[in-house]
């Protein structure tokens, strides 16, 4: 059976899940999605992306997906395994926060930001 | 390069040595983490001032360096395979395993830990007073090599007898199988004049090279040396670390600082560690002044000697009864007979507690054994009930040798564990132990529970973890095999070898433990009737002070009688006193002098040695002394050429035996009529009183009149008190009797009587102290042991017993059929322990008073109490066993 992923795991799962992304970049990605307040030191998301790999769940991409961009470094891109694992525990979570959400635990909070609003 | 960049360059040789670490087997391109941290470092340095960036720069390097821990770990997990991995992985797996079944089952953990506990406590007690008095070299330099030389006086019942002043200077210049001799005197109390006024303090006198001979340097300045001896040298002396830092202010510049002994001022040259203990000795004084003319016939001195290397005992002392015998032929007089024997210095400190100590090693290494044995049995009964757990994890590929390696283990910890609570226990134990044992025993100031006390408790855990690991290690080799899954029993059953083998154990226990009971209880037999004996007065009621007048303010016989007088009367006038004296030699105390005398009629009698203890004051009534026969001192026997005195049954019967003394003569000295003295009259007998212990004969003694010539010089006293009540109340109010009388004089402790006997006796009660504990302990275990094996025996065959029931056997059979299995171990055990006991009591003879080492009725209780409360301990799984429901006893089927 296998165990849900981390916060971290999936963090890096979904940061690859637009486009295939080099360590510091799935970094800044998993900063940003979480508004800074999750910043891992570097060892800790490489070894995170080493077992990931092993997992099968990512893998080093095979090029640059942008020429522009340092060749020096490894790329890493979601397999499809990756995704189904991604997708399973984003439901998941999303299920949690609507039952959340019926239980009155959200109220006053938006799920996304809503621009057009006045 | 501005600062901000230097840092930055700074952090990146940081980063290029961490992301080193990372293993390359991992899989973790260092080159990739080394350009992601380099990445963030230029980012966080934009926003971050110069502390902000360190912070988190060194936290990137932290994370780095763990991570590379992490997946070294991981790489040698599942890389290198099996064998080096296996050994640490294992035993932690083991480890953990173990600790995990104790949880579940806590009682079995507690009760082996405590046993062992129990058992190793008592060894580290034992062992830290065996090795700080026998274990330990003495605190010299080479002590082995050093002896003491004793003299053998004819006609004097003494075997170490001291040496005269120019004998010790011949010797020292003529023997070549010594290196070097010294020579001291016993420790007299002196008084030493300090800031809190007058004190008496122990000092010693010792020929100058006797620190240079022991090899013992000073702990701050120097030790004496030869010229320190020579007449007319600068009077100095060395003094105690303890009384260095209580008297002198414990710094180096009291070096050269000159303190008033007696009447003498003393310069302070140098300081001895307290590791230098001579028990109560302060100051240490050259013995040239006092020793440069003493005469041959003189004989006050104890003599030391390192033997030169190469020499041996045996040809030192042949050497020296040559030198002795020159001597003889030329001072006959002085050295007429005497014979020399040479004494290793260990023997002499520690000759007379080693035997005694060795048994109780022996007693508490019994105690362990049978402590060991419980624990055996403990985990063969829990191998038994564990069998099906053991064929479980057999049956699904674990090794006999791993099952065995993971009950040794388990041992092993509990072995470990047992270990720290002995030393706790021993710890909290203890404090009785301490306070006796500096009484009781030489050296015995230097017991401690220390760090060589700890490493043998640490030695003897593990020892102890493995042996009582090994039967059930071996057993799970064989018993536990696949064919237990097959049976159907609840718990699984012992195989025959197991139960014959914790039977065996059980009777082993047992009479091990009577024989250590049997012995105890001769031990306490003979303590209770050493201090039943009467010791000749009433010491209840009675308090002593030592008080020691100086020659120079009282240089004639008239000052020291006029001051004992004044003192007797003034103490005599507190409220609350009901009788005060005074004596030389005060029982229970080290002092005692004799000299020879014979009796008038007859004509052939050899001198023979006699106590010559004077009295003054109403000394035999404040000390409670029964009169036999005669008279005690009046008045009119104070005059010099009165010519009589009171003696003791003994010397009574020596004398005149079936006569009655009272009115006989003898006379002090020599038969040599040149030398005679007068005749001296009897006037009355005293009961005999106990001198230096309770167990010791007594010996033939005169106490002649202080006044009286011949009653010595004795301007060293003993100020002897009845108190109407509390004696320790008129403490204060005697001291300043003495200080009215003269207040230059020190004034000693204040002892009672009964403190003075009871020290008399701390040497008996300590070995009784410790035989009783070990015994006792034994005899628990060992009960604990019968009770673990019926309890096991009950459990197994439940379903037997439950057959039975349901057959129609009732509850008082099956409660007596219990009882009958156990009794049969009892029994055995208790007949092997009888003749144990039997065997071994031989070995105590020489400690017990007043009780045979046959005694039949301490064999009969201590069996009759052994037996009983073994059966008592049987009572329980009996009546657990009549207590089986047949019914849910098949049922559990």
């Amino acid at each position: 059976v296998p165990q849900p992923p981390t916060p971290l795991s999936l963090g890096i799962l979904i940061a690859l899940a637009d486009r295939d992304r080099h360590g510091y970049a799935i970094l800044k990605e998993i900063e940003r999605q979480s508004e800074g307040r999750v910043s891992p030191g570097t060892g800790t998301l490489y070894a995170a992306l080493q077992r990931l790999v092993e997992e099968g769940l990512i893998a080093e991409a095979p090029e640059a997906a942008e020429p522009d961009e340092d060749a020096r470094r490894r790329y890493y891109t979601l397999t499809v395994d990756g995704r189904d694992v991604a997708r399973e525990e984003s439901r998941r979570l999303a299920r949690l926060v609507e039952i959340a959400g019926e239980k009155d635990l959200l109220t006053g909070w938006r799920l996304a930001p809503q621009a057009d609003e006045p | 390069l501005t600062a901000g960049a230097r840092s930055i360059a700074f952090w990146r040789g940081c980063y290029a040595l961490a992301a080193r670490a990372l293993p390359a087997a991992a899989g973790v391109e260092a080159d990739d983490v080394r350009a992601c941290m380099e990445a963030r470092l230029s980012a966080e340095a934009g926003r971050r001032g110069r502390i902000g960036l360190a912070w988190f720069a060194a936290g990137e390097v932290a994370d780095v360096a763990l991570t590379a821990v992490r997946l070294r770990r991981r790489v040698r997990r599942r890389g290198a395979p099996e064998r080096k991995a296996a050994v640490a992985d294992l035993l932690w797996q083991d480890l953990r395993f173990a600790w995990r079944g104790w949880l579940r089952r806590p009682g079995f953990a507690v009760v082996a830990v405590l046993t062992l506990g129990l058992g190793i406590g008592a060894n580290t007690a034992m062992f830290s007073v065996a090795d700080a008095v026998l274990f330990r070299p003495l605190p010299h330099a080479e002590p082995e090599r050093l002896a003491y030389v004793w003299s053998v006086i004819p006609g004097l019942d003494w075997r170490r007898a001291p040496a005269a002043y120019p004998n010790y200077v011949d010797w020292r210049a003529q023997s070549e199988t010594f290196a070097d001799l010294a020579a001291m005197t016993g420790n007299t109390a002196v008084t030493v004049q300090t800031e809190r006024g007058p004190e008496r303090v122990e000092r010693a006198l010792v020929s100058a090279n006797l620190f240079a001979l022991l090899g013992n340097g000073a702990l701050v300045g120097r030790t004496l040396s030869e010229p320190d001896d020579a007449p007319g040298a600068e009077r100095v002396v060395v003094v105690s670390e303890g009384f260095w830092r209580t008297h002198l202010g414990g710094t180096a510049a009291d070096l050269g600082r000159a303190i008033r002994i007696q009447d003498g001022l003393y310069t302070v040259v140098g300081v001895m560690p307290a590791s230098f203990s001579v028990p109560g000795v302060d100051l240490w004084m050259p013995l040239g002044p006092a020793a440069a003319d003493a005469d041959r016939d003189l004989r006050f001195l104890t003599v030391l000697g390192r033997l030169a290397p190469g020499s041996t005992l045996e040809g030192a002392e042949r050497e020296l009864n040559l030198i002795m015998g020159r001597l003889e032929a030329a001072y006959p007089a002085d050295n007429e007979g005497i014979r020399l024997w040479v004494e290793p210095q260990r023997t002499f400190v520690v000759g007379e507690v080693r035997p005694v100590l060795h048994l109780l090693l022996g007693a508490v290494g019994v105690v362990l054994v049978i402590a060991c044995a419980n624990l055996v049995n403990l985990l063969l009964a829990r191998g038994v009930a564990r069998d099906r757990e053991l064929a479980v994890r057999s049956a699904l590929g674990a090794g006999r040798r791993r099952l065995a390696r993971q009950l040794l283990t388990e041992s092993t910890l509990l072995g470990l564990l047992g270990g720290g609570v002995g030393a706790a226990l021993a710890l909290v134990a203890s404090g009785g132990l301490l306070r006796l044992a500096p009484l009781a025993l030489p050296r015995g100031e230097t017991v401690a529970i220390d760090a060589r006390a700890l490493l043998f408790t640490a030695a003897v855990s593990l020892g102890a973890g493995l042996l009582v690991g090994i039967v059930p290690a071996l057993r799970a080799g064989t018993e536990a095999s696949a064919g237990t899954l097959r049976t159907a029993g609840r718990g699984g059953m012992a195989g025959r070898g197991t139960h014959r083998l914790q039977r065996a154990l059980v009777v082993a226990q047992v009479a091990l433990a009577l024989v250590l009971l049997v012995g105890a209880a001769l031990l306490v037999g003979s303590l209770s009737r050493l201090l039943s004996v009467d010791p000749g007065f009433e010491p209840d009621g009675v308090l002593a002070v030592h008080v020691s007048l100086p020659d120079s303010r009282y240089p004639e016989r008239e000052d020291v009688g006029r001051f004992f007088d004044e003192l007797i009367g003034r103490v005599g006038a507190i409220p609350g006193v009901e009788r005060a004296g005074a004596v030389w030699a005060l029982p229970f105390t080290n002092g005692w002098a004799s000299g020879g005398a014979y009796p008038e009629d007859d004509a052939d009698a050899e001198p023979v040695a006699v106590g010559m203890l004077p009295v003054r004051g109403e000394a035999f009534e404040a000390l409670g002394m029964r009169l036999v026969a005669g008279r005690a001192y009046t008045q009119a026997d104070l005059a010099p050429d009165a010519g009589v005195v009171v003696i003791n049954e003994t010397m009574a019967r020596r004398f005149w035996p079936g006569e009655d003394a009272v009115g006989k003569r003898f006379r002090r000295g020599s038969r040599d009529e040149a030398e005679a003295r007068p005749w001296l009259t009897v006037i009355g007998v005293m009961a005999d009183v106990k001198r230096a212990s309770l167990g010791a004969p007594s010996e033939a003694e005169a106490f002649f009149h202080h006044a009286h010539p011949d009653g010595g010089w004795a301007s060293d006293m003993r100020l002897v008190v009845r108190a109407a009540a509390d004696p320790i109340a008129l403490a204060s109010p005697i001291r300043a009797a003495v200080r009215s009388v003269d207040p230059a004089l020190a004034v000693g402790d204040v002892v009672t009587m009964p403190q003075l006997i009871a020290r008399s006796a701390a040497g008996p009660r300590i070995r009784t102290l410790l035989s009783a504990t070990f015994a006792t302990l034994a005899a628990l275990l060992a009960v604990i042991g019968i009770y673990g094996v019926m309890a096991f025996a009950v459990n197994e065959r439940r379903r037997e017993i439950g057959v039975r029931m349901a057959l129609g056997a009732r509850r008082v059979e099956v409660l007596a059929g219990v009882l009958r299995q156990g009794g049969a171990l009892v029994v055995a055990g208790i007949v092997l322990g009888l003749a144990g006991a039997a065997a071994a009591t031989r070995l105590i003879g020489s400690l017990l008073f007043g009780v045979s080492p046959l005694d039949v009725r301490i064999y009969a209780a201590t069996a009759a109490l052994l037996a009983g409360a073994a059966l008592a301990a049987c009572l329980i799984p009996a009546a657990r066993a009549a207590r089986v429901d047949p019914l849910v006893a098949l049922r559990a089927e």
